[in-house]
């Protein structure tokens, strides 16, 4: 799952970098506010985190552009204007969530996972097709009675698939959900984790197509 | 004596008025006085003349008229029943007399026939009805006298309440929110006095409303080291080899740093605006020395050639922790923006009766755009990297004033780098 980061305090992302890692997102990070609008416009994320006081162009102003070229991927604000008035215009202008600066870790994880879920129309925290089932919140799967705790970066695929059950995903459309812009990938570091998902839940999980990709089964 | 303008005025009237009223009645009554014994002369001698052109032919055998009431009698001369205290060879005119158990006024009247008419009168009777008609000119003045006080009490009470109500509104204002008096109804006497008042609520309204924004900056910028730090720690909660816990903690380590950096400096702030620091004579060769021993284990450490210009040996009466504040500020902007291989030089100089004291690095320097806002606090250039709390600058603004001195920036020679300089009247 990709995350685009928008921190212009180098520290502080560094740090949101190395937390969202351990947490298995991919994460890209931009530090002003024209590369982000440029980013959103350009790239596909499954959620931004966006600071409003940032050069260039304030926070606030990017969110209003992503939204005026309606783009809905959801949008969590985290910023250390704590003013009622500044979250109201925040959520007002399409921000899905506002974290106020020094926020904990694991509200954050648990903020972005809501707002995702949300984002895929789903209510229930679990992710599921039916067959197979996953726990955002404690990295754990269950398919056909058994469950298993994943990795980190088999959490990640697992949740790239589950989120559109029934669709073909390419090796590639796959690595960029699940490594983010610096990180180096092996060429075939998919097939690695597929087979890693397939060792603990049962091969029938993931279906190959040959030459075009991976799936997992709609919910019949 | 009293300071109260109202009270004073009111006294100094009041004095006024009693002193002047009581010459007044004093002469008043005199003059009544004066001439109500005038009068009563005149109707003697009125009374002798009517008295003398009805007297019958024939001498009567009592020739004394009398009138008890105004004690006023009327003899004839020469005739039967003269009283003895009455001399028969009295000239006309006016005497004074002593009668039988009084003082009497006569007047002597003398007739064609040679005939004498005196008409007498009690001088004490005379004397109550003269002081009687003075006394109630009196009347109205004494009735005047507390009319004529309680008037002025009341007239300056009226004349000051427009100030009383300025007094009352200035009480009424919020401290944190000083808002300027109405000058409708002032009068002009102190207006200037209010106007004057007016332009310093306006002034420490925007000292207060600068102090508001300082503390709203303060807090904002003391959150961003926090929120690094809390998530530092919260990142090393995650890992379990060794390896990877150090390499989390050296972050941690920065973290911790730059709240300590940032509290530094928010304290030494505070302290120069507090402006406790005495004024001393200060050898700046000296001062340059130790500042430079200073920063040169960190500027070794990141490979910057730091040194020592010196065009001038000035002495400076100044604050000397303002001073070492100003000069560390801009070595450590010059240390920390200068990239390795470059270099920072302390360059100490005069100008006519100014000391010049320059910090110059070859840095990425600043956009000429940007140099009036690097001083307002919290304030960094766009895209500035490194961590800082965009103080030090302002710090070091706020220090030069307390000295009398100023800071400014420029381009570097050659468009390289930027200048830092601070100039003070020796």
């Amino acid at each position: 799952m990709r995350i685009l980061l928008v921190e212009d305090d180098p520290m502080i992302g560094d740090a949101v970098v190395t937390a969202l890692k351990d947490a298995a997102y991919a994460v890209d990070w931009v530090k002003d506010g024209p590369s982000a609008s440029h980013t959103l416009d350009i790239d596909d994320h499954e959620a931004v985190l966006l600071d409003l006081g940032l050069p260039g162009r304030d926070g606030l102003e990017v969110l209003r552009r992503l939204r005026t070229a309606g783009k809905t991927v959801p949008v969590i604000v985290i910023t250390a204007r704590d003013g009622v008035e500044d979250r109201i215009r925040g959520l007002d202008l399409g921000a899905d969530d506002y974290l106020v600066k020094p926020f904990d870790v694991n509200e954050l994880l648990a903020r972005m996972r809501a707002v995702i879920r949300r984002q895929g129309g789903q209510a229930s925290p679990l992710l599921s097709n039916g067959r197979v089932s996953l726990d955002p919140g404690t990295h754990r799967a269950s398919a056909d009675s058994v469950e298993v705790q994943l990795s980190a970066r088999e959490f990640a695929l697992l949740q790239a698939l589950l989120l559109r059950p029934g669709t073909i995903l390419a090796r590639s459309e796959l690595e960029e959900r699940i490594y983010g812009w610096n990180e180096e990938v092996e060429s075939n570091a998919v097939d690695f984790l597929i087979h890693g998902v397939r060792k603990k839940l049962g091969a029938a999980v993931i279906k190959n197509v040959r030459g075009a990709g991976w799936m997992v089964e709609k919910s019949s | 004596m009293s300071h109260s303008l109202q009270r004073r005025l009111a006294r100094k009237l009041g004095t006024a008025i009693v002193v002047f009223g009581l010459i007044a009645a004093l002469t008043s009554f005199a003059l009544t006085f004066e001439e109500a014994r005038e009068f009563q002369d005149d109707m003697l001698r009125q009374i002798a003349v009517l008295s003398a052109s009805h007297l019958p032919d024939t001498a009567l055998p009592d020739a004394r008229i009398s009138d008890p009431e105004a004690r006023v009698e009327v003899f004839h001369a020469p005739g039967p029943r003269l009283p003895a205290w009455l001399a028969q060879d009295l000239k006309p005119g006016f005497h004074t007399l002593e009668g039988v158990d009084t003082e009497m006024r006569v007047f002597v009247h003398r007739t064609a026939q040679n005939q004498l008419t005196m008409v007498a009168q009690a001088t004490d009777a005379r004397d109550e009805i003269a002081w009687n008609s003075a006394l109630r000119t009196l009347i109205p003045l004494v009735l005047l006298l507390p009319l004529l006080t309680w008037l002025i009490v009341r007239l300056l009470r009226d004349g000051f309440t427009p100030v009383v109500r300025l007094t009352q509104r200035l009480d009424e204002q919020a401290a944190d929110r000083p808002t300027p008096l109405e000058l409708a109804d002032v009068p002009s006497e102190v207006l200037p006095f209010v106007q004057a008042i007016n332009r310093l609520l306006a002034r420490s309204g925007e000292l207060m409303q600068q102090q508001r924004r300082f503390i709203a900056d303060a807090a904002h910028e003391l959150r961003s080291p926090l929120t690094a730090l809390s998530l530092q720690v919260q990142n090393l909660r995650q890992v379990d080899s060794p390896e990877a816990l150090r390499a989390r903690i050296e972050p941690l380590h920065d973290g911790v740093e730059r709240a300590r950096q940032l509290t530094e400096q928010l304290l030494g702030l505070a302290r120069t605006q507090a402006g406790t620091d005495d004024m001393v004579t200060i050898d700046m060769p000296v001062l340059a020395r130790q500042l430079l021993a200073e920063f040169l284990p960190r500027a070794e450490a990141v490979g910057i050639d730091i040194g020592l210009e010196e065009n001038a040996r000035v002495h400076l009466l100044t604050a000397p922790e303002s001073l070492r504040l100003i000069i560390s500020n801009a070595l450590d902007n010059a240390l920390k923006y200068t990239p390795t291989g470059g270099a920072v030089t302390l360059r100490l100089d005069r100008e006519g009766n100014d000391a010049l004291i320059e910090v110059i690095d070859t840095g990425p320097g600043i956009p000429g755009s940007e140099y009036g806002r690097v001083f307002d606090p919290f304030y960094r250039v766009p895209g500035s990297q490194g961590i800082g709390s965009g103080l030090g600058l302002s710090i070091a603004r706020e220090a030069a004033a307390r000295n009398g001195g100023t800071v400014t920036l420029r381009a570097g020679p050659d468009d390289i780098g930027l200048v830092f300089r601070y100039r003070q009247t020796i």
